[in-house]
């Protein structure tokens, strides 16, 4: 007898089901009853399954809410130049001193150089004639 | 006392309560005789295929959100998670079982005298052997005579890993069941 064609013959025979009943209604209502017990025991870990998307989206729309909040406010002073603010450029010169206005950039090269760059937003813009 | 928002909440929390273990109750009564044959075909008796029937409703139990929607969905869920059990066990099993094994194989063949319940019962016990993948899908294959694309649908592998298994299995099976009756009391010849 060969065994490798004989495999599904054999267990075809050998199969419980042929000779066992399958479950017994009395048997599976006892499986039904523990899964139902199982299920109720736990509701929490239910709801909060279905829920939890729910919650992470309220998290998220708040945040959106209050970071819109903070900017606003944040942004307020800058964008009020009507509101009676005297923006910087129509300042007179005699109202704060001159080294307030510039800027100044300082760095260094590879070679040790230290380089020194003053901005003035108010140049001269007439120079007297030599 | 309970406001009407909290009644309301209470309420819908009842009904959600009330559906899912309507749900779960549906699901039980779809799959479970479906279930049993495969369990019963996977273990070695009727009470280890009730226990592995068990286990795998309580984890739809414990996992409800998990379970798919649609009977098509429900079953490879349950087939797996089933397999996933048996697996389990049988990992656990196995390290036992390997000094065991061939005490309980010599009693079955001393006990049996008719040739027919003996091939019966090496069949069944190599089967109880191979992992219990390889062995579903023998089992599905075989015996349930599913295709091969059903197969892989059901256990959410290839086709090729289907057809991989099966030749595999086979060839373990053929191994055992040759090597069990040409030394039927697990002599060593060494």
């Amino acid at each position: 007898m060969n065994v490798m064609t004989d495999i599904k013959r054999l267990l075809q025979e050998a199969d419980p089901l042929r000779t066992e009943e399958t479950l017994s209604p009395g048997d599976a209502q006892v499986l039904r009853t523990a899964m139902l017990e199982e299920a109720a025991t736990a509701p929490k870990s239910l709801a909060s399954a279905w829920h939890r998307p729910l919650a992470l989206a309220a998290i998220v729309i708040v945040m959106i809410g209050i970071s819109g909040a903070t900017g606003d406010r944040a942004l307020k002073p800058f964008s009020s130049t009507s509101s009676g603010t005297v923006s910087p450029s129509a300042r007179s010169e005699g109202d704060r001193p001159v080294d307030a206005q510039r800027t100044q950039i300082q760095f260094a090269t590879p070679g040790g150089t230290r380089v020194i760059w003053v901005l003035d937003p108010n140049p001269p813009l007439a120079e007297p004639m030599p | 006392m309970m406001t009407g928002q909290a009644i309301a909440m209470s309420v819908t929390a009842g009904r959600s309560a009330d559906d899912a273990a309507g749900r779960l109750g549906a699901l039980f009564d779809t799959h479970h005789q479906r279930l049993y044959r495969l369990a019963r075909r996977l273990s070695r008796n009727a009470d280890d295929a009730r226990d592995l029937v068990q286990e795998t409703f309580l984890r739809a139990a414990r996992h409800a959100a998990s379970v798919p929607e649609g009977a098509d969905h429900e079953e490879p869920w349950l087939v797996r998670v089933m397999v996933n059990i048996a697996r389990d066990r049988w990992r656990q099993m196995e390290v036992r079982r390997r000094g065991a094994t061939e005490v309980a194989w010599r009693a079955t063949s001393t006990h049996d005298s008719e040739s027919a319940l003996l091939a019966r019962s090496i069949i069944w016990q190599a089967l109880q052997r191979l992992a219990p993948r390889r062995r579903a899908i023998l089992v599905l294959y075989e015996l349930e005579g599913m295709a091969i694309p059903a197969i892989a649908r059901l256990l959410g592998v290839t086709a090729v890993t289907v057809r991989w298994h099966l030749s595999i299995g086979r060839r373990e099976l053929a191994a055992l069941v040759d090597g069990q009756r040409k030394d039927p009391v697990g002599e060593r010849h060494d």
